[in-house]
Formats: structure tokens, C-alpha cells, sequence
């Protein structure tokens, strides 16, 4: 391994300042803090440092994010096996290794491309505004592929992130400076732009496009299905139906993104976040909060205004915890500690209001059944305001200390 | 007496604490210095030359700000060198020690009796008033101050720390004395800040609070005892004192003695054989840990591995700071890893549970590895993890590292030193530069008043 410092020793003076490709240097700086431990010296301040520095930060929020993406490679194989070949296939009895290698195919190109398109214009922008290549980019660029449908077309994926790499994150001044999570608003920009190939019943599923589908086989998110069925669990789970239910959702062998299925894998995701402190529990337990109390809330009003118990605002919370991405969101995207709020109050009121929106979204706006998505997205434009009245009151408590006011 | 707890902040787990309270004597030191760049922002006026002969209490130096308070000589002796940095700063006046006993007299006053402005004037002719310090700013009081209280700091919870209830235990006499000074200089109250458990009731008196503190470090800081009993502003001035520097300002004034020992720790993963000792103010450290030291490149840091400065041999500041209790000695050797940020297992420690040698290790040997390197502020609650008092750490940080002095005052900058923020930028993943940073912004606020 010596070899390889010495090359890479070798080659610094090129891209330090007088060299011939100085301005590549973050490009360099990259590759050379990825291989070896930078190796500097504390100057001034603590003599001493906690190990933990961005990269193994983000790589913990990477190693959150396994779980997720293996099973929902998986599932992308499932549901094209369960759509082309037997309606009433049980997970456990479907070839598990054909499963994973078919969501593989799907999957990784859509990541590849992801890191090529997105990875590019990251280092571009760190080479012409001279800051570090972040580590940031390697969490993006696996949530973005994640919220994909499996046949998104690869033009699409590399506009996508491209747009929420500059328009979300490199505007702004690169990470830790940007208001919006980039991978949300990547699929956001998807979303409005290309919304036939991101919405709809027919694209969760592999290969609907192309007519392999048997008879009976749809599509339809148990959250498209509620929306248009109303609280139907039984209807849905029927076998000539969607023959899905709560646990089949929460275990997340049904329709949908590439990764944003299975509750259980992102709540294996949330115990790694959490554990490692990482991800703020605050913001996931804030969202789930929010999302029961304005669940039972619409639950009231339908019992209160006579919906009846089949009306679609009389979807209780254990449901509209496992449809959709609201797990996901709420436990990756919502976390972002950059876009979200940045005082633990804050993230408290955050996180609920992230968790109440959706339900709102989801329940009350017809248009947009992806509650979440626009949550997050219009709380991280809110974050720094409900942590500018935080400020304000510990900037008043102070001056009530200090005898001001 | 009250106990209140920190709910926030970290014991470092650092290898290299002493194992015996027994009190070491190394007093064996000839050669001692001042280090007129501890008091920040100081306009040194040198009152004595190179080449000078000194007695114990001679005047060295001033600070031009405030010409009332001298700096005297910790010991008899003559002036060796006056090292000077860059523009011409005054790095350290080294003397060569000929002995303890040639001291200027002075004369014991009758504390009870006396007034504030007769205690104040022997304070600043002793050399003893730079022991006192004032928050804002954290820097040497003024004599014209008139503080809103006074604390005094018997708690040290600072990693490797010395425990300073034993530091000035059989004391109790000059204690006593050097409260009811102080207790003169403040129409409000004096605090005296001890560890949770310390028996501190006798010192109680008129105007005299004993508090007890526990938790994690910064617990026992002066900081966070300031922020709990006594907060400080922009128009209001608090002093904080060093117990040992009490119990020295009760000696002078009982018996007329001027301090020329002084207790310190010296730890840390570096230290061969880590000890309390007893030795002398302003010591050399080369001198004072020969043959304690173990490493390939050793540093030695004035105060603990947390906030502590490097005192650098090369630079001529390698000599015990005037308010320190302890030395910790580190490695200064840092090497690269192999993809170090990508195994869970480093031989570091993290206040987070990324790297798990935490679970089975007791104590870590730190080194001065920076473990990361500078980048953009991600704000995963880190700050706030360590910070007990009621300040938003992050959009503290935040707003010291825009420049933004307005939001910065409001958000309580006036109360911290470096030593408060010091946590923060030991967790910091970012590797931002927090506490200088600080300075800066102290630095700005005071010049534009």
C-alpha cells in the first residue's frame, strides 16, 4: 500500500497551487481524503478531535439506506414476477435470486447514471467556486434512485439530478448552505416535468410498457387505491383486487418507487440513524406525531360529519403509516440536517408539521396523492423561519436574564 | 446550597489520568516565564529588560489598556531572554531562577477592615489582580470595572483535570481571607462554584454562595458557573477566579507572602508516569516533564486537551500559563490511514456511535489528528449534544462564522469564551475553526464597543 501513497504523493504538486492542473485540485483532494485519513494536525482550538468526521457521517446514512435498497431491488423483481406471471404469487414462494437480479438491472443503471450526471456537475461546480467535492453527493445520489419508478427512462434520471444538484444544492453555495434537500427536489422537478412517466398506476410496476402484463394485474398503490376506493382495506386486499394487506404493506412487497416500499426496511434504517446519531429522532418522531394527530383528526371529522366509516378521510394513522413513502420521507429525506430546521425545537415543530402536511396533502388536495414529496419540500422553505422564532425566544430569555427587559 | 446539573456536554474518555491524589514536589524548575500573549488582546509595555535582576514580585510588564494592573515576577532571578513573535508581539519573558526567597515586601492588610479601593491598590501593585478575570471578553479585569458578581471556580470537570477541592485542601485560612476579599471588590455576590458532594458550608458567609456542580464536563468551567448564577452581558461585567488564585490572593493579603508554588496536573496519553505535582509559577515545561514525556513528537498543551493552548518549545511559549492547573502531553505524530473514515473499528472515540471502539474501551489514546477534514457546516445536532447553557449553538456558530456581530451579541457571544465553544469544535465533523472564530468576533465587538 505504500506504493499507493508514494503515486499519490507523487502527483500532488500537479494540482497544488502552481501546478499545471491546480484547478482540479478538488477533484485530487477527493481521491486523496477517500484512500488515506487526511492526516492534519490540529493548529489552533482543541488540541484533540472526535473521530467522526462528513465522510463516515454520510456513509452511515449509505449503510441506513441498505436495507432499503436491497429489498426494494428485490421487490422490483417480485412485482414484475407477480405481474407477468401469477397475480396471487406469495413473497416467500418467488425465486429470490431471480427477484434481486432482475431489480438489479433495473436499479442499477438508474443509480449509475445518478452518480455519472450528478457526480459531474457536483465536481464542476466545486472546481469552478474552488470548495471541496462534499461528501454530501453520496447520500443524494442513493436517495434520488430509490424514489424512482423502475422503468424511468435514464434521460430522465440524468435531468433530474443534474437540475437538483444545481438548482437544489449548487446555487445556494453547495452543502450546508441549501434550503431545499437536493434528491427531493430532483424527483419534484421529475414529477411536474415528466409526469406521465411518474405517476399514474401503471409505472410501479416493471414492464408495463411493454404488454407482458396477465390479466387482473395492476399497477395501483394501496395509496391510489384509498384515494379513489375510500377506506377499503378489505376490498383491496381481495384476492381479484390488489390482494394487499396492512402487513404486506408494511413488509412492503407491493407497488411502488424503487425503495420507498418497505416500512420495516426503512424503520431498520431509522434504528441505524438514530443509533449512530446521525439522523435526528426528533424530526422522524415530530412526523410521525403530526401524521397521527391530523389522522385522527380527519378520522373525527368523519365520524363527526357522517362520512362514514368507508369515506377515504377515514383511513386510520396504522395505514397511512405504511402507504405511500411516509416512512421514507420522513425517516431520510425530512432528516436532511441541512434543509430542515436546525434548533431541536425547531425540529420537533418541523417534523409535526411535516407529518400533519402530508396527511393534508394526501387526504384533502386530490391532485396530489404524493403528500410527502410536498410536504417536506415547502417545510424545508419554512425550516429557517420556525428557527428564527426559536432564536427569538432565547434571545429574549437572555435579556430577561440580564435585567434588559 | 443548590446542586445544578449540566444535562449537556462530554467527558472526553482520554488515557493519561493520574492514578495517585498524592502531591508531587517539583520545585526543582530554574528557569520560569510570563506569557503576555495569555492575556488576550494585551499592549505589552515591558518594565523590566533583558539582562535585569529580579526579585520575587518585581514589576515585568503591563498591558497598555489598562496600565493600573501589573505583571510581576514569579521569582527571584535574572531576565534571560524577551522573545518576540511576529510584529514584534512578546512571546515570553524567561527568567532564570536564582531562588524564591528575594522577595519585594509587602505589607499584610486587615481584609475585615479594609476598604474596596485598599484592597483593589494591593491587588494591582501585588501582580496578584491578573488572576482575575472578566467576562465579556474573557480577558484580565479592569481595575475600573465594577462587576455584578464574582465566581469562584473550585470545580474543574475539564478532562485530566486536577481535583482542586484537593488542590487547596489544609488551606482553608487563606481561603477565607481571600473570599472576604473579593467579597469587598463586588457589590453583588461571590459564587463559589465546587464539585457535587464537596462539604463547602464554612465558607459560607454574608454576600459568600457555595454552589454545588455535577454532570459532564463543562460542568466545572467557569462559563457555564457564570451562565447558571450569574450571567454576563454587554453592560454587565462578572469576574471569575481560580481557587488556587484565591487561596494566593488570602496568603498575600494574611501573611504579606507572594504565591511561588503552584499545584498543577500533568496527564495525558503522552505523559510516562501522569501525576499532581507541586511546582512553581510559570515553570518551564521542558523542564518539568523531562523524562515524563512518550512520544515520537510530543506537544504539550497549557490546560487540558480540550481548550488547552500548544505550548510550543520553538516558540519560546513552552511554560505553565498563569491560570492553569494542568499540562496534558499528546502525540503529535499523525499518520495516514488507509480508508480510515470507512472502518468501524479506528482506536478513536465519538461522542456519536459511528466508530464503535467506544463499546469496548474505556480510555482512548488521543492524538492531535485533526480525523477529518474542513467542510461546510452539516448541522446534525452535534453542537447543541454539548451545550449545557442556554445558547443555540449552532446558529451561534453560524452566526460567528458570517461575521454577523449583531446576531451573534444576541445570541449570547458576550457570555462565552473559547473554552465554552471548545466542545463544539472537538465533536464538530466540519473540522471549522469555531473557536478562533470566537476571538475574532469578541476581538471586533470590543474594538467597536
Amino acid at each position: 500500500m505504500k506504493i499507493l501513497r508514494d503515486t499519490l504523493d507523487k502527483f500532488e504538486p500537479l494540482f497544488t497551487k502552481g501546478g499545471k492542473l491546480e484547478k482540479l485540485y478538488p477533484v485530487y483532494e477527493a481521491a486523496d481524503t477517500f484512500l488515506y485519513t487526511p492526516g492534519h494536525r490540529t493548529a489552533s482550538g482543541p488540541s484533540v478531535r472526535d473521530g467522526i468526521d462528513l465522510k463516515r457521517m454520510m456513509i452511515m446514512v449509505v449503510i441506513a439506506l441498505v436495507p432499503a435498497t436491497l429489498f426494494g431491488m428485490w421487490n422490483v423483481g417480485f412485482q414484475h414476477l407477480r405481474a407477468t406471471q401469477d397475480w396471487n404469487l406469495a413473497p416467500t414462494a418467488a425465486p429470490f435470486f431471480e427477484c434481486l437480479l432482475y431489480g438489479a438491472i433495473k436499479f442499477i443503471p438508474v443509480y449509475a447514471v445518478t452518480i455519472v450526471a450528478g457526480g459531474t456537475a457536483e465536481a464542476i461546480f466545486s472546481i469552478l467556486r474552488k470548495h471541496e467535492i462534499n461528501e454530501g453527493f453520496l447520500v443524494t445520489s442513493l436517495l434520488f434512485p430509490l424514489t424512482l419508478p423502475p422503468d424511468i427512462p435514464l434521460w430522465q434520471v440524468a435531468v433530474g439530478i443534474i437540475f437538483g444538484v444545481v438548482i437544489g444544492k449548487e446555487i445556494f453555495g453547495g452543502t450546508g448552505m441549501n434550503i431545499l434537500n437536493p434528491a427531493l427536489t430532483a424527483r419534484i422537478f421529475l414529477y411536474f416535468a415528466y409526469p406521465v412517466d411518474i405517476s399514474g398506476d401503471r409505472v410501479w410496476v416493471s414492464g408495463s410498457g411493454s404488454g407482458e402484463w396477465i390479466d387482473g394485474a395492476t399497477g395501483a398503490t394501496p395509496l391510489a387505491f384509498f384515494y379513489s376506493n375510500g377506506n377499503a382495506p378489505e376490498a383491496m386486499a381481495a384476492a381479484d383486487s390488489l390482494s394487499i394487506g396492512w402487513f404486506d404493506a408494511f413488509m412492503g412487497w407491493i407497488p411502488g418507487s424503487m425503495g420507498e416500499t418497505s416500512t420495516l426496511m426503512c424503520l431498520l434504517g431509522a434504528g441505524i440513524l438514530i443509533f449512530s446519531k446521525v439522523g435526528s429522532w426528533r424530526i422522524m418522531a415530530g412526523c410521525g406525531l403530526g401524521m397521527l394527530a391530523f389522522t385522527l383528526l380527519l378520522n373525527f371529522v368523519a365520524f363527526a360529519a357522517g362520512l362514514g366509516a368507508d369515506h377515504y378521510t377515514a383511513v386510520s394513522p396504522a395505514w397511512h403509516f405504511v402507504i405511500g413513502s411516509f416512512a421514507f420521507g420522513s425517516i431520510f429525506m425530512a432528516t436532511d440536517p441541512v434543509s430542515a430546521a436546525q434548533t431541536n425545537t425547531g425540529r420537533w415543530i418541523y417534523g409535526f408539521m411535516i407529518g400533519a402536511l402530508t396527511i393534508l396533502v394526501r387526504v384533502l388536495n386530490p391532485a396530489y396523492p404524493a403528500g410527502i414529496m410536498l410536504a417536506i419540500v415547502f417545510m424545508n422553505v419554512f425550516a429557517p423561519l420556525i428557527d428564527h422564532y426559536v432564536m427569538k425566544a432565547n434571545i429574549r430569555r437572555r435579556e430577561v436574564r440580564l435585567g434588559l427587559q | 446550597m443548590a446542586t445544578i446539573k449540566a444535562r449537556r456536554g462530554l467527558d472526553l474518555p482520554i488515557h493519561g489520568a493520574p492514578s495517585d491524589a498524592a502531591v508531587v514536589d517539583r520545585l526543582d524548575v530554574n528557569r520560569v516565564a510570563l506569557l503576555p500573549q495569555e492575556v488576550l488582546g494585551a499592549k505589552v509595555r515591558l518594565l523590566a529588560q533583558e539582562g535585569d535582576t529580579v526579585q520575587v514580585g518585581t514589576p515585568l510588564m503591563c498591558d497598555r489598556r489598562d496600565e493600573a494592573a501589573i505583571f510581576t515576577s514569579p521569582a527571584a532571578g535574572k531576565i534571560t531572554a524577551i522573545h518576540r513573535g511576529k510584529r514584534r508581539a512578546v512571546l515570553s519573558i524567561v527568567i532564570e531562577v536564582s531562588g524564591y526567597e528575594d522577595a519585594i515586601p509587602f505589607d499584610p492588610i486587615d481584609v475585615s477592615a479594609a476598604t474596596r479601593e485598599e484592597i483593589k491598590a494591593s491587588l494591582l501593585g501585588s501582580g496578584l489582580w491578573p488572576t482575575i478575570r472578566r467576562r465579556p471578553f474573557d480577558r484580565v479585569a479592569i481595575s475600573t470595572d465594577e462587576p455584578a458578581g464574582i465566581v469562584v471556580q473550585a470545580y474543574d470537570s475539564s478532562p485530566l483535570a486536577p481535583d482542586l477541592t484537593e488542590v487547596v485542601a489544609g488551606r482553608d485560612a487563606d481561603l477565607k481571607v481571600g473570599l472576604a476579599a473579593l467579597r469587598k471588590l463586588t457589590d453583588g455576590l461571590v459564587h463559589v462554584a465546587v464539585k457535587d458532594g464537596v462539604r463547602w458550608g464554612r465558607f459560607l458567609e454574608d454576600g459568600i454562595q457555595v454552589h454545588q456542580f455535577r454532570g459532564p464536563h463543562p460542568a466545572g468551567t467557569a462559563g457555564f458557573s457564570i451562565h447558571s448564577l450569574c450571567p454576563a452581558g454587554a453592560n454587565r461585567t462578572v469576574w471569575h477566579v481560580g481557587v488556587q488564585d484565591v487561596a494566593d490572593i488570602g496568603r498575600l493579603l494574611r501573611d504579606g507572602k507572594r504565591p511561588t508554588e503552584r499545584i498543577i496536573s500533568i496527564g495525558g496519553p503522552a505523559a510516562r508516569s501522569p501525576k499532581i505535582v507541586r511546582t512553581r509559577p510559570g515553570a518551564d515545561l521542558e523542564q518539568l516533564c523531562l523524562g515524563e514525556v512518550e512520544a515520537t513528537q510530543p506537544r504539550f498543551v497549557n490546560g487540558s486537551a480540550v481548550w488547552g493552548n500548544i505550548a510550543s518549545v520553538e516558540d519560546h511559549t513552552g511554560f505553565i500559563g498563569r491560570w492553569n492547573t494542568q499540562v496534558t502531553l499528546l502525540e503529535d505524530g499523525v499518520t495516514r490511514d488507509l480508508l480510515g473514515w470507512a472502518l468501524p473499528i479506528s482506536g478513536r472515540y465519538t461522542q456519536t456511535n459511528t466508530v464503535w471502539d467506544k463499546f469496548f474501551r474505556k480510555a482512548f489514546r488521543y492524538d492531535t489528528d485533526t480525523n477529518g477534514s474542513l467542510r461546510a457546516i452539516v448541522p446534525i445536532g452535534q453542537y447543541e449534544s454539548v451545550m449545557p447553557m442556554d445558547v443555540l449553538a449552532t446558529q451561534l456558530i453560524k452566526a460567528l462564522a458570517a461575521k454577523d456581530l449583531e446576531s451573534a451579541e444576541k445570541l449570547g457571544v458576550l457570555e462565552l469564551s473559547e473554552e465554552d465553544l471548545a466542545l463544539c469544535q472537538v465533536v464538530d465533523p466540519s473540522k471549522v475553526p469555531i473557536t478562533d472564530w470566537l476571538r475574532d468576533m469578541l476581538t471586533t465587538i470590543e474594538k467597536e464597543g
